[in-house]
């Protein structure tokens, strides 16, 4: 197959080198290397190897990612004195169209796509033999280092955007929050918790369970408030709606109810990152304090968010994630808030779903990030919140439907984040029906009671979902003014049971005024706890309802339905059919569930990860730090230009840089001949750049390189000898290149004179290097 | 059928102090105004109560707000999860 001629020029290259090698080992294997580098099929071995030679040893030592680089792919850094002209007919010598132009510090480097003339490692050669070329790599992945195993992270646009179809749609690369390059500064911390206020969290969920804070001041299960907070049993946090020691998700069976909405929160901020399963979270380890405050009907009380925060803050979260809103301004809201901040708490809160400006339509809590009125009296902003708004795959402001879309904000919204087909944990649901009524067969066998004000409750025939019979307020007709009447249904217990909910199919007809009330007991009837009330002027034939959250564990459970009407118009009332208990949340089935949700409550997750993150990295940031290192290093967008007051979406990558210490490296050159240091990670290249910054915790391996007719003397300053200089510090270091002895002409001795220094490999590899890509380029024409 | 946006719990009000009224004053008011104290939420004089007849949130309000010694009283508004 190969023809005589090549295979003699190579064996006669091959000559050189292990001639002028000297017998160093590492120069024989990079010769085995170079040969194996022309066979087909092994790629990227060449190129890998010059890397090498210049000291950056790293990347072919690590074996743990087998596709090191992007297909396809070079990068190219052309000398300044370089003509556009002759970077153009390069590149159609290399077969290559520009992807694009990255710039840093004023350096250009140009992204380029290989047609099919040449391969990676033979364009990378080709760029490198031309002397306007500075330096020429594949794309490689370094990023690779932070990407996770998990088997959805391919989803997670938000995270990680290649352009991918997410849920059916196509995105824009790098459209994302640039979390593997935030990675790899940091993935988290168990030390950090997120406490999550909201519908509750899966937290025996297999990717969450992992991230799931626990109080240390608690034994579970023994029935004793250990930690004397005044709740008992509160091992993962609390429910603040029901108000017990279970801050399960249960997931409403019908829409519009609770969609595991926590738990998709929860998963958002923290899902177990590299764990070989499912998604990942922003944060691949942290502690996620559960808050239940949000019913199944997805209403959340003042009172419940109120307490939650006390907890989030007496109990040491540092971030606390507000995906819920609303039009009211509550001052005990307020009150809180700024107690939070003044314990040093990050609120991140969602801007909303309506579509609308905030700094016109107030939303709160999010719109506590700026001056607001307050029941009539102005409150100054509180410098702890985070508003944020949602952006789609393309970084636009994010449209969920016809009806819903991202609210902003100049003032009164401060970030964007992702929000659209959002992937991740869902709760499993087991559904167990502690009680169902159709009312169809026996229906007064039952048990239920009537009573009340104008009570005129009974079943009817008249109108069902299931046939024949519902029951109503007013089977004969319309209900009567001032009536305050209740249907009460039987004893029932929820023993033995979690994530209870009462639902039921409806049909109501009210002025808007006049409706219908859900009321609960824990005690079979003695008192009644008012929940939920539903009034609207509709038609709507018994559309599915989830009315409200029914206590677990309850022996004596009761419910009833209470009719009130005033003095207006009268209508045909209330109509229930299919009245369920159902409680849906099982013993964990170990099955992982996931579902894609959207909203500004998705976005506002990420932020609240991000924030987790910098605290993973110093956690002793204050809270206007976090808030700063958040703000001020967004991506800005002109789709967000005066839609937040930062213009921007949030980039983790560049809000870790802006918070982690660096060390200084200089190098300084000395001697009378001339050569390069580089470094291993990418910073120094001296030369042009002598001068680089570095994350501590790094090690930074400089590599000296002495141009043709040089050579490297050694280091001096804070690095010593000629071997390749490591560092971990602030430090300065001088390397000394000489004018090299004269040579003697390479392959005509094999007896020695080959007297290069270990560091002047590249002397000769370079020549070499031509020689080789001349090789394959001949030999690829043979073939074809 | 859509429910209205829940606004409010029913028959729920959040009544806040100012600080240094006594214990007895605060119970004798929410006495005379009958209102039952659910529970006192942590850090301050704030209380989670329930108004014990048919009064309208507003009106029970409008009466609280009236004493000096309240700083404010508020219905429990209703926030959402957002879908």
């Amino acid at each position: 197959m190969q023809s005589p001629i090549i295979d003699t020029k190579r064996r006669s290259s091959v000559m050189r080198i292990a001639l002028c090698s000297g017998g160093t080992s590492w120069g024989m294997a990079m010769v085995l290397v170079a040969l194996s580098g022309l066979m087909p099929g092994d790629r990227l071995v060449h190129a890998e190897q010059k890397q090498a030679s210049r000291g950056m040893t790293a990347l072919s030592q690590d074996a743990r990612h087998p596709a090191r680089y992007v297909p396809g792919e070079v990068l190219v850094k052309f000398r300044d004195e370089a003509s556009s002209s002759g970077i153009q007919s390069l590149n159609m010598v290399a077969g290559a169209k520009e992807i694009r132009v990255l710039s840093m510090n004023a350096r250009m480097i140009h992204q380029y796509k290989l047609e099919d003339t040449l391969s990676v490692d033979e364009a990378v050669l080709k760029y490198r033999s031309n002397p306007a070329v500075e330096y020429a790599e594949p794309n490689y992945l370094y990023w690779l280092n932070a990407t996770p195993n998990d088997s959805r992270f391919g989803t997670l646009w938000g995270l990680h955007n290649t352009g991918q179809v997410v849920n059916g749609t196509a995105g824009r690369a790098d459209a994302d929050i640039d979390a593997p390059e935030a990675w790899d500064i940091s993935t988290g911390s168990p030390n950090v918790i997120v406490a999550v206020i909201d519908s509750g969290i899966a937290y025996d969920h297999p990717d969450l369970a992992p991230n799931i804070w626990t109080n240390p001041g608690e034994i579970p299960g023994n029935g004793v408030d250990d930690d004397g907070n005044g709740l008992v049993d509160d091992v993962h946090g609390w429910d603040f709606r029901m108000n017990d020691g279970d801050p399960i998700d249960p997931i409403a069976l019908n829409p519009d109810g609770n969609p595991g909405h926590g738990t998709h929160v929860a998963g958002i901020i923290a899902g177990a990152g590299n764990n070989g399963t499912g998604v990942t979270g922003v944060m691949w380890t942290a502690k996620l304090m559960a808050l239940r405050a949000g019913g199944v009907d997805r209403s959340v009380s003042t009172t419940a968010i109120v307490s939650a925060i006390h907890y989030a803050v007496d109990n040491g979260a540092r971030v606390i994630n507000a995906s819920f809103g609303g039009p009211d301004c509550s001052l005990a809201l307020y009150d809180t808030v700024n107690a939070a901040n003044a314990a040093g708490v990050l609120f991140v809160a969602a801007a909303g779903n309506g579509g609308s400006d905030n700094d016109n339509v107030p939303n709160f809590p999010s719109n506590f990030s700026a001056p607001s009125v307050c029941d009539g009296q102005q409150k100054a902003a509180l410098s702890n919140v985070i508003a944020v708004a949602a952006t789609d795959q393309n970084d636009e402001l994010a449209i969920f439907s016809s009806t819903a879309a991202s609210n902003f904000g100049a003032n009164t919204v401060q970030v964007a984040a992702p929000g659209v087909s959002i992937n991740s944990t869902k709760p499993t649901s087991n559904v167990t029906n502690v009680l169902l009524h159709n009312f169809d067969s026996n229906p007064t066998g039952l048990g239920y009671v009537f009573g009340g004000t104008n009570n005129t409750w009974g079943f009817t025939n008249s109108t069902s979902f299931s046939q024949p019979n519902s029951l109503s307020d007013s089977p004969n007709g319309n209900y009567q003014n001032n009536t305050d009447s209740f249907a009460i249904g039987p004893v029932f217990s929820t023993e033995g049971q979690r994530g209870c909910l009462l639902d039921s199919r409806v049909r109501l007809q009210t002025d808007g005024i006049d409706g219908v009330v859900v009321e609960t007991s824990r005690n079979s009837g003695a008192s009644w706890q008012p929940i939920r009330g539903v009034t609207e002027i509709t038609n709507a034939p018994f559309d599915p309802f989830t009315w409200v959250d029914v206590a677990d564990g309850v022996a004596g459970s009761r419910f009833r339905f209470r009719f009130i009407s005033d003095e207006g118009q009268v209508f045909d009332g209330v109509y229930v059919d299919d009245v369920r208990v159902a409680c849906v949340a099982g013993p964990p089935s170990g099955t992982t569930d996931y579902q894609f949700l959207q909203g500004t409550s998705m976005a506002t997750p990420h932020v609240a990860g991000l924030a987790g993150l910098l605290l993973s990295v110093d956690p002793n940031l204050t809270v206007s730090q976090l808030r700063n290192a958040i703000l001020n290093t967004v991506d800005r967008k002109a789709s967000l230009r005066g839609k937040v007051s930062t213009g921007g979406r949030i980039n983790a990558r560049a809000a870790l840089a802006s918070v982690v210490a660096n060390f200084a490296v200089t190098v300084n050159k000395a001697g009378a001949g001339t050569g390069t240091v580089t470094s291993n990670p990418s910073g120094i290249d001296c030369g042009t750049t002598c001068n680089g910054q570095f994350l501590q915790g790094r090690t930074v391996n400089l590599t000296a390189v002495p141009d043709p007719g040089s050579v490297f003397a050694g280091w001096s300053g804070d690095c010593s000898g000629t071997d390749p200089c490591s560092l971990t510090q602030n430090t300065t270091v001088t390397a000394t290149f000489n004018i090299a002895p004269t040579p003697s002409v390479p392959g005509n001795d094999a007896g020695g004179g080959c007297t290069l220094a270990p560091g002047a490999t590249g002397d000769i590899l370079l020549p070499v290097m031509l020689l080789m890509s001349l090789i394959i380029l001949l030999w690829r024409a043979r073939r074809r | 059928m859509k429910p209205p946006p829940p606004r409010f719990v029913p028959y729920e009000v959040l009544v806040k102090f100012k600080d240094g009224i006594s214990q007895e004053r605060i119970a004798s008011i929410l006495k005379d105004n009958r209102i039952d104290v659910i529970a006192e939420i942590q850090r301050g004089r704030l209380y989670h109560a329930r108004i014990l007849d048919d009064r309208s949130v507003e009106s029970a309000i409008t009466q609280l707000t009236s004493y000096q010694e309240i700083e404010y009283a508020e219905p429990n508004y209703r926030y959402e999860t957002q879908k």
